[in-house]
């Protein structure tokens, strides 16, 4: 019983902060992204300065949260399951791990790329200089790289529980 | 209308409307604590951070210019999109002639 309440906890952990973080992926992505360019340059610079900062933060420790939830849970499974080997061979096992796989190059690609970038870019309009096109295009790409994969990521995430005839 | 909702607001004033009083009350106190732990709080974040950083070069040194030939893709959302679908139908489909092999 308590097994079952600590891996629901998990899992809603693990939810939410995906939730949250993707949620915020896609706004970068689909809404800032094209929004920016329109806006004039004081507007930007102000937009820089106030609310990517928050936006960024919410939106690594998402990443973070996600993954260390997924992480536990995946292991926490395994531990109540008792036999690994079994674990291993199920089809849920597989789905999730590819779907973790996809899951983990994006949260390093949050952690390592597009933050380092984001906060010399950051740090540039503050200092009311133009930032390096070179940090733009890094932090940019990665994005771009976690909107993909976030695709098939949610598909095998989801096909763990709900689809397992996929492996069938 | 007004006077068969009126019973329903005045269940509202009686009941309703205290609870939610004590409620934020409660909420304003956990609040205070948080906001005075907070500079305790934000140490294992602090934490985190910095050990993140020793990844940032080695990590950006590898994966960065794996991105780089994808540029012409990663420039248009659509086009991201169905790159993600794409690569979604062939995920699916290596698995399933992985297992009907």
């Amino acid at each position: 019983m308590a097994w079952e309440y600590y891996m629901g906890s998990l899992r809603w952990v693990h939810v939410i902060a995906g939730i949250t973080w993707i949620g915020l992926l896609y706004y970068f992505n689909f809404v800032q992204t094209p929004s920016f360019p329109k806006m004039e340059g004081g507007s930007r610079r102000d937009a820089f300065v106030n609310l990517v900062p928050t936006a960024l933060w919410w939106f690594r420790w998402a990443a973070m949260f996600t993954f260390l939830g997924g992480t536990a849970w995946i292991i926490s499974r395994g531990v109540q399951l008792g036999n690994w080997d079994a674990y291993i061979e199920s089809s849920a096992f597989q789905s999730i791990m590819i779907g973790a796989g996809l899951g983990t190059i994006m949260f390093l690609n949050v952690w390592l790329i597009i933050w380092p970038n984001q906060k010399k870019i950051i740090q540039a309009h503050k200092d009311g200089e133009a930032p390096d096109p070179a940090w733009v295009g890094a932090a940019g790409q990665a994005s771009r790289v976690n909107t993909l994969l976030s695709i098939p990521m949610l598909f095998f995430m989801i096909a763990s529980s709900h689809l397992g005839v996929l492996w069938s | 209308m007004e006077a068969l909702l009126r019973p329903i607001f005045s269940v509202y004033e009686l009941i309703i409307k205290p609870v939610v009083m004590v409620l934020e009350a409660i909420l304003k106190i956990i609040m205070q604590v948080y906001d005075a732990l907070s500079p305790i709080l934000s140490l294992p974040f602090k934490a985190v951070e910095m050990l993140m950083q020793l990844f940032e070069r080695p990590y950006a040194a590898i994966f960065s210019p794996l991105y780089k030939p994808f540029g012409g893709i990663l420039g248009d959302h659509k086009m991201v999109i169905l790159s993600g679908l794409l690569l979604m139908g062939l995920f699916i489909l290596i698995i399933r002639l992985v297992v009907t092999l």
